[in-house]
């Protein structure tokens, strides 16, 4: 039987952030706006749910005047990407369960 | 990206995963910029030193100091405007190589002032030689890689050759060691030099 994927993972635009992020180590919102072509309000939405997960950190800083909203993938997100990306590969291949 | 629950088959997933990744990895990977900027940088500084010398101008080595005074703002600002926005532990190690590479090569310029100035070129073309070696290694492109053992050998060459001479033996490692990778590494990431 099939295990259920994460349904936090399991988004278009939550994935592209969280599989950003495991490629980069830390990237600020509007990096992440332009990579993933999302628009400000909802990339925000999608960051909170990740954040209250545990998934990422986001941590608000200032560059000069400038506000900055930095990202950063936690230990508990990066098991969970782990996870599902195995449990992908058990969904494509069963046989390599 | 506007339906923010959209979901996936798991092939678009594994398909999207592979596509951030790859995305994430060229963000912070230096696209030929420096490479070009420090190459021509030591083109032009090698060969003005060559030729001041033909003209017989006292304190040609002064040349040298273009260098740090142009290309430091400019790398600076080129990092500011590209690399600001993230972070990542394989960009953090290139940039203490390279912060690691200056210091070294300010130490070999000092130390040849003091003694030995005929082997300043030749100690500073053996760790720049490293430097590319381990830059090409860590981002996986053959060229800069390479570069670096272009750098070792011209080390080597100027064992024999007189300080005019290493000048040129210089001008030609900056050509073929950084400038030629730097213009196809350029040409990797956007397609056109």
């Amino acid at each position: 039987m099939y295990k259920e994927l994460d349904p936090l993972l399991h988004s278009q635009l939550r994935l592209a952030i969280i599989s950003f992020l495991v490629g980069i180590e830390e990237a600020e919102f509007n990096l992440l706006k332009e990579k993933t072509g999302a628009s400000s309000g909802n990339l925000s939405v999608q960051i909170d749910k990740l954040n209250q997960a545990g998934y990422i950190e986001v941590e608000k800083t200032f560059r000069g005047k400038k506000p900055l909203t930095l990202c950063k993938l936690t230990k508990k997100g990066l098991k969970a990407f782990e996870e599902y990306v195995n449990d992908l590969r058990i969904y494509i291949n069963p046989k390599s369960k | 990206m506007e339906n923010n629950e959209k979901m996936l088959s798991p092939e678009e997933s594994l398909s999207m995963i592979t596509e951030m990744i790859t995305l994430a990895k060229k963000s912070i990977v230096d696209k030929g910029f420096h490479y070009l900027l420090w190459g021509w940088l030591m083109l032009l500084a090698s060969l003005t030193d060559y030729v001041l010398i033909k003209l017989e101008i006292n304190h040609h080595y002064y040349v040298w100091f273009i260098m740090p005074i142009i290309g430091m703002p400019i790398a600076f600002w080129y990092n500011l405007k590209h690399y600001a926005n993230s972070k990542s532990h394989l960009g953090s190690i290139i940039t203490y190589l390279w912060f690691g590479f200056g210091i070294t090569a300010v130490i070999i310029f000092t130390m040849g002032l003091l003694k030995n100035p005929e082997n300043i070129l030749q100690n500073i073309l053996l760790i720049l030689g490293l430097a590319l070696f381990v830059s090409g290694s860590i981002i996986r492109f053959r060229p800069v890689y390479l570069g670096g053992v272009v750098y070792w050998l011209a080390a080597l060459a100027c064992i024999f050759a007189s300080y005019q001479e290493q000048l040129l033996i210089n001008a030609g490692a900056a050509l073929l060691g950084s400038i030629i990778p730097g213009y196809l590494l350029m040409r990797k990431f956007t397609g056109h030099v």
